[in-house]
């Protein structure tokens, strides 16, 4: 249950190792080979599977026949959507299935799959498969979806709208009636894809019960069970899964078809499969970003005051819809937690397209919306006369601030952020000198540009009374402590911060604490990494239960040292007695006292957090969403070459409240890597469909991410803030790392050049072809 | 399906194996001599994950036919450490947080030891060249060139700290 009521007041402590730089504990086994990967494993008897997937972004599946592939030495089995049991499954609308019955709905989609001894196997027998199909019209633009007559590509969504949400709060009409001045603007954010390393993939295995076990390359163990399940037509409590290491994700690893579709070939191979995505199969169907257009209106005081703002979106999920609900929600209104805007209008339309569908992708929806708003609030900014940054902190939320929508952000130095940021960069000087240099006769012309963000720290889950996260310790008869939680790693080091906290609180060394992979059979129920979850809800968790375990080891050190539970303290691995020092017992001693008296028995630590003040939404969308948020604010500087259009962005500043650091030298690690990400999807990247459908960049040589040669110098640095309503006091940043950036370098190239790109990426073919308009004597906009 | 007798030298150690003519050196590496930490990212040569030394000169394995390395002598990530002792090159990633995910680490680092080896005190121009080949999608780059300049250091002095 919520926990609304309660006023929760958390303290900074006396820390040693939180807030320290630590080397990632798994770091060693990283840097010499030793870490085996979802795509490394083999399991005993083990087969590999491969799928056939759809060249028609539309069309109906006539006949499939297998023969030939079945015959081939080597296969096992050949499936198709009519010889297996299957339900269509989805995290918020059950709309796919694992192998297509009777139409597909994206070049990528899967028609059929084989299990083979090896790839090149599965390889030829899929090439032996014949399928007939009647090609359909596709819908190939989210503008084009909801045309009257247009294609229609799921039977039960009408218009190919799969969510419409409307979410009035005040007369907005009588305020643009009234105000001083309104602006609008449209913008659009395009098709990113998350490029991890490793690709997607699973390795499935069943036993003669009836029970799978996925060992896959995921974000959401725990959650996702339950996804795979229906899509199985199985109990939940029948898969099993369990998460290596794996190669990144940034958020297209949460729920997705390659796990459970790889389960599905397992169980009717009747042996193990590894099933794993080859680098053109993940960038077809790895859920990239949702692209979103802007419609964007706001009301303005003379002073700068930020009296309303309405956005209209249209976001396209492609052919299935994933989490595209929430995603929209969240561009709908989660930057309304940054500005006191008394009077917002959210609404959206989130519709289907025969393209690959889009999914969650760093910053959820809120990235695309920071896109066009902190471009409109430049572009407001200018109109008023006013300075970029005063504009915003005209108007910047406090601490304790609570929104139209009913949420309360606790700790908030967004102010702090921006000052430092406009600070470190020199802005305004910058701004100064540029306006000078740039008129002098050189094809290079300089800006900078700012944008500040903010995202969840940790966003309430999606199941109506489940709030928060567990951690639970164990320490072996050895005096070894094991950490179970169910907010994992991917890369991003949670593994590293959960260790030192363990270390800080329990003063032991890393060697003696352990962070096993998550399996779904032992750690406590939680939901993954997703939504910044993991600082934040699982040292939430950790604060409780090193408290735990800390009280159980005094009680155990004073009846075997016999002395009073007040007298005694944690220092170097052991229980020490304050007034006399020489009499102390060791973690190992005791731990072993515990198994002794408790025979067998391990000591536990049990610790859950619920964030205070967060509630379920309502069905009017009421109601906070997250204990924590975390802010900040990007700066860009760029260079713009007028006679090729390329723009060198020469530095980038990462300014954030993360509240109490845990790991510093991990906090600059991801708020470098989130810059660089947001870098690429602003200036080089796009996943672009062909007008068959087809997309016609699915290689890394046509579709390119920043490399070391391109990559411009990062700052990143925190402000002083602590988060009261967790334990630790840390706020997490895997998200807004990314979403200031975009922004950011469009108003730098804007301080440039004076036009302004509302529709992603900034590629230099658009600056050249932009500035040869202005020449001509058009608009400064593109 | 051919095969054909492979004599080469892996990590120091002679091997002489019989492999399939259209198997590529990464496949070899990973499936025959169970060297898993050579990482296939694309097998298109165009993420760099793969990379490993071929006589000295870095290549992406994925691209190299296993056939073609016959005589040659591959370094891959498991060579590089002396026992217990890591390579400086190591040394350096880890302590300047230059890993996160760690998928494209074993590349970056061999990467890392061809540029070193080739430009011992190598500029921001010259780091950036030699690992423009190698993708990274985590840690947008900037300790990956910290941890290069402190390994230039290491490998400068001589010493192990």
């Amino acid at each position: 249950m919520s926990s609304t009521a309660k006023e929760v007041r958390y303290e900074k402590g006396d820390y040693s190792v939180i807030g320290s730089r630590k080397p990632y504990v798994d770091a060693i086994d990283k840097v010499t080979g030793k870490t085996v990967y979802v795509t490394d494993m083999t399991l005993p008897g083990m087969l590999h599977g491969k799928a056939l997937r759809s060249p028609h972004a539309h069309a109906k599946v006539l006949n499939i026949d297998t023969s030939a592939a079945e015959k081939l030495p080597g296969v096992k089995c050949v499936l198709t959507g009519k010889n297996v049991q299957q339900n269509k499954w989805g995290p918020v609308t059950k709309d796919e299935y694992l192998l297509a019955v009777d139409k597909v709905n994206f070049v990528g989609d899967e028609v059929a799959a084989v299990a083979a001894v090896d790839e090149e196997t599965c390889e030829e027998a899929l090439s032996l498969i014949k399928v007939e199909y009647e090609p359909l019209p596709a819908v190939l633009s989210m503008h084009d979806a909801m045309k009257e007559g247009a294609p229609l590509i799921h039977e039960a969504f009408p218009g190919n709208v799969n969510h419409h949400f409307n979410i009035p709060r005040g007369d907005i009409e009588e305020v643009f009636r009234n105000a001083y001045f309104v602006h609008e603007g449209e913008y659009e954010a395009s098709l990113e894809y998350q490029a991890y390393i490793e690709p997607m993939g699973g390795i499935s295995t069943w036993d003669n019960r009836g029970n799978v076990t996925i060992y896959a390359g995921i974000q959401t163990p725990t959650w996702s069970r339950n996804d795979y399940a229906v899509a199985l037509d199985i109990p939940v409590e029948k898969v099993r899964i369990v998460q290596p290491p794996f190669g990144g994700g940034f958020g297209a690893k949460l729920s997705q078809q390659v796990h459970p579709l790889g389960a599905l070939i397992a169980k009717y191979a009747k042996q193990p499969v590894r099933f794993c995505l080859d680098r053109l199969e993940d960038f077809q169907c790895g859920l990239p970003r949702v692209p979103m257009h802007f419609k964007l209106k706001t009301a303005w005081s003379k002073e700068g005051k930020y009296l309303a703002k309405q956005v209209k979106i249209i976001a396209d999920q492609g052919a299935y819809a994933s989490y595209g609900a929430a995603i929209t929600l969240t561009a709908m209104y989660r930057i309304d937690i940054m500005y006191q805007v008394p009077v917002v209008h959210s609404e959206s339309h989130l519709v289907y397209t025969n393209k690959v569908p889009t999914g969650c992708f760093r910053g959820f929806g809120n990235s695309q919306k920071h896109f066009a708003h902190e471009t409109h609030l430049d572009e407001v900014a200018e109109r008023l006369s006013i300075a970029p940054d005063d504009l915003r902190l005209r108007n910047i939320a406090v601490p304790g601030y609570m929104n139209p929508h009913g949420w309360k952000a606790n700790s908030v130095e967004v102010e702090a952020c921006i000052k430092k940021g406009m600070e470190r960069s020199d802005f305004h000087e910058k701004r100064k000198n540029f306006l000078v240099l740039n008129k002098e006769d050189n094809p290079i012309k300089k800006g900078i540009g700012m944008a500040p963000c903010v995202h969840v720290s940790g966003n309430r889950s999606f199941i109506k009374p489940f709030e928060g996260g567990a951690v639970l310790l164990r320490m072996n008869e050895q005096g070894k402590v094991f950490v179970y939680c169910n907010e994992p790693d991917m890369g991003q080091g949670i593994r590293t911060t959960l260790t030192m906290c363990v270390s800080d609180a329990l003063k032991m060394d890393f060697e003696h604490i352990s962070v096993p992979d998550p399996d779904t059979d032992i750690v406590p129920f939680g939901l993954g990494c997703f939504a910044s979850r993991g600082t934040y809800m699982a040292t939430g968790a950790m604060h409780m239960a090193v408290a735990d375990m800390k009280n159980k080891l005094i009680k155990l050190a004073s009846e075997l040292l016999e002395l009073p539970e007040s007298d005694l303290e944690l220092k170097d691995g052991a229980v020490v007695s304050t007034s006399n020092p020489s009499k102390s017992a060791g973690y190992p001693e005791l731990a072993w006292k515990h198994v002794c008296d408790n025979p067998g028995q391990h000591l536990l630590g049990i610790g859950y957090f619920t964030p205070a003040g967060v509630d379920y939404p309502d069905d009017k969308k009421y109601n906070n969403i997250s204990g924590g948020y975390a802010f900040g604010c990007h700066v860009a500087e760029v260079e713009v070459n007028t006679e090729t259009g390329q723009v060198k962005v020469s530095k980038m500043w990462g300014i954030h409240d993360v509240g109490q650091p845990i790991n510093e030298l991990a906090l600059e690690g991801q708020i470098q890597g989130g810059i660089a990400q947001g870098y690429g999807w602003t200036l080089m990247e796009h996943l672009r469909h062909g007008p068959d459908g087809k997309i016609i960049n699915a290689c890394f040589l046509d579709y390119q991410v920043p490399t070391a040669a391109d990559i411009p110098e990062i700052h990143a640095e925190v402000v002083d803030s602590f988060e009261w309503t967790t334990g630790f006091g840390a706020k997490s940043i895997g998200e807004a790392c990314f979403i200031g950036t975009a922004p950011a370098i469009q108003n730098a190239i804007y301080n440039a050049i004076g036009i302004r790109f509302n529709e992603l990426p900034i590629t230099a073919e658009k600056i050249l072809s932009a500035l040869g308009e202005k020449k001509k004597g058009g608009e400064g906009h593109a | 399906m051919q095969h054909k007798e492979l004599c080469f030298k892996v990590n120091g150690r002679e091997q002489h194996l019989l492999v399939r003519t259209n198997w590529t050196l990464a496949q070899v590496l990973r499936e025959q001599l169970g060297l898993l930490g050579t990482k296939i990212g694309c097998g298109e040569g165009e993420c760099g994950a793969c990379t490993v030394l071929m006589n000295g000169k870095s290549v992406t394995s994925c691209l190299v036919m296993a056939v073609q390395a016959e005589g040659a002598e591959i370094i891959t990530i498991e060579g590089l450490a002396e026992g217990e002792t890591l390579h400086p090159v190591q040394e350096a990633f880890v302590e300047a947080g230059a890993i996160q995910c760690g998928y494209c680490t074993p590349g970056m680092v061999i990467s890392t030891v061809a540029l070193l080896e080739k430009h011992p005190t190598p500029n921001d121009e010259q780091i950036r060249e030699g690992l423009t080949g190698n993708l990274c999608r985590c840690t947008g780059y900037q300790k990956i060139f910290e941890a290069v300049n402190i390994a230039s250091k290491k490998m400068a002095g001589g010493e192990k700290e």
